[in-house]
């Protein structure tokens, strides 16, 4: 099982993505760096982030809420917000299909991160460092799915969500990490571990996507 | 973000000198619709994304059982939610045209979001295209509430159109879960256990928007009678910029008007007005067939030609 993308599909925002894996989809868009909106957002030695997540279906609630101040915990840290100082990066989110029960958000958090990188890389914002994210669970009998179905996720014990940092194509500290449900501490260890794993079997295809878009947006002669 | 388009003078120009000679930017006649691309999303009922040229509006139907409004105990309910974010354009801000904070605060933005929302509500919800009183389960108490969300993904002029687009066809491929109703209790089934059940759409509205130019200066606008204004359909964002006024007409295949809006200074000579709105009924049935049939070609995919054959009452011999 694999992901599905399509980057830089708008054109009235700077970058933009696609991003599917697993039934969910989302789509992304990043804008930016603009003028501040509104003065009391302006930061005098960085970037303000302002992010909005728009769910497939009814407005904005508070679990967009809490999914924004996820996405923002990992944003902070990747992008170079000390160079855009006193500016503002846009980041809006669509949820397409959300692909699990309305009580989880791990594959939703997994698909907006993946998604929101590809855009800033397609909106030329500069980050300190790459990053990926891919969920897992452990279900009954203790063993790990990753990337699961809504139907794993629901008879699952525990689900967790990694994001890591990439540095010479091999997934390297670990930025972000979120998880619910029961497990041990060794349980956890070994989730990102296989998070790890995982994260780098897709490093040669996310690495071609962001090639052939690379090559379309530039005439190199 | 509130940012402007800045039209230079020599684009402005450019392209009003360009209509007068009967050219558009993008190499289309003056009353030439863009290709319109009507996508069904294969993984569920309802969901569609509709492509008009560059714009893009995706629309999502989703349904509940809901308690009625006391004042109408017999009708269902029937929501659009049509909130615009950035992502479609840094022009409209986020919460600009809702009942978000930024209300009021922003001048010709925010108009421009509440116009396209009312004039969506009007084509399609007061239009009557969804018969509400089917959606009642049991009266006063239960009812189906129905919730069209548009998400605009891409602004290339012309929203309002596509939306209508987007919202009648995803209301015609949605299908709501079967119900059996004993007394006050209601059963619903699982799409898995029953087929579930098309919505009851009793016409299907489709807007068609004008533009207008006045290749004569603005004296002309005023107090001449030569009646010689451009007419444009279908307008992109620049020429939507530089128009001088606009109509949007929605109409049925009856020929029926649902809704019908002129806006912006420019008067226009009644005879045009119904010029314009004969060729919208050409066009009204042309998109109307086109849904269908997308919507034709969508059913063959679903249907499981096997399980089909299965549930027939009788065999072939």
């Amino acid at each position: 099982m694999s992901f599905q993308t399509e980057i830089g599909l708008l054109d009235q925002v700077d970058g933009s993505s696609t991003f599917e894996f697993a039934t969910t989809k989302v789509i992304t868009s990043v804008a930016g760096p603009l003028e501040i909106t509104r003065m009391k957002n302006e930061k005098p030695t960085e970037a303000f982030l302002d992010i909005s997540i728009k769910p497939a279906t009814d407005v904005s609630s508070t679990r967009e809420s809490f999914l924004v101040t996820k996405l923002a915990k990992v944003l902070q840290k990747t992008i170079d917000m000390d160079k855009y100082a006193r500016r503002e990066i846009q980041i809006m989110v669509q949820l397409l299909s959300p692909g699990e029960s309305e009580e989880y958000t791990v594959k939703e958090l997994t698909a907006i991160v993946n998604s929101v990188y590809l855009s800033l890389l397609n909106g030329g914002i500069s980050l300190r460092t790459s990053f990926w994210a891919t969920c897992c669970v452990i279900d009954g009998n203790g063993e790990i799915l990753m990337r699961p179905t809504n139907k794993q996720l629901r008879q699952s014990v525990s689900h967790h969500i990694a994001v890591f940092s990439i540095k010479d194509g091999k997934s390297d500290a670990l930025i972000f990490s979120d998880s619910k449900g029961s497990f041990s501490e060794n349980e956890l260890l070994k989730v990102l571990d296989r998070c790890c794993d995982d994260i780098d079997s897709f490093n040669s295809k996310v690495k071609k996507v962001v090639l052939d878009r690379v090559k379309r947006d530039y005439i190199w002669s | 973000m509130g940012l402007d388009y800045d039209i230079s003078t020599n684009e402005q120009n450019f392209v009003l000198e360009a209509l007068k000679q009967d050219v558009r930017l993008d190499g289309r006649k003056l009353n030439e619709m863009r290709e319109v691309n009507i996508k069904i999303l294969p993984s569920e009922y309802g969901h569609v994304e509709v492509s008009l040229g560059r714009t893009r509006v995706g629309c999502k139907v989703s349904s509940e059982i809901v308690k009625p409004y006391e004042d109408r105990p017999f009708e269902g309910i029937f929501m659009i939610n049509s909130e615009i974010s950035p992502m479609c354009s840094p022009f409209f801000e986020v919460g600009a045209g809702g009942s978000g904070y930024g209300v009021g605060s922003n001048s010709s933005q925010a108009n421009e979001e509440v116009l396209i929302s009312r004039m969506i509500e009007k084509a399609v919800r007061r239009s009557n295209a969804l018969d509400v009183e089917s959606l009642c389960i049991v009266a006063g108490k239960k009812c189906w509430a129905i919730r069209a969300d548009l998400q605009f993904l891409n602004y290339d002029g012309n929203f309002v159109d596509a939306s209508c687009i987007a919202v009648m066809s995803a209301l015609l491929h949605f299908r709501k879960p079967d119900i059996e109703v004993a007394g006050e209790d209601v059963v619903v089934y699982d799409t898995n256990q029953r087929e579930p059940v098309p919505l009851s759409i009793l016409h299907i509205p489709i807007s068609i928007t004008f533009n207008y130019f006045n290749p004569n200066g603005s004296e002309e606008n005023i107090k001449g009678d030569l009646n010689n204004e451009l007419i444009l359909v279908d307008a992109d964002l620049l020429e939507e910029r530089l128009s001088l006024g606009s109509m949007t007409i929605t109409l049925n295949k009856n020929q029926e008007i649902c809704q019908m809006m002129k806006s912006g200074g420019l008067n226009i000579d009644a005879s045009l007005i119904m010029n314009c709105c004969s060729y919208a009924s050409k066009l009204v049935d042309e998109l109307t067939e086109k849904i269908h049939n997308v919507l034709k070609q969508d059913a063959a995919v679903r249907t499981n030609k096997t399980e089909e054959k299965e549930l027939r009452v009788f065999n072939e011999r």
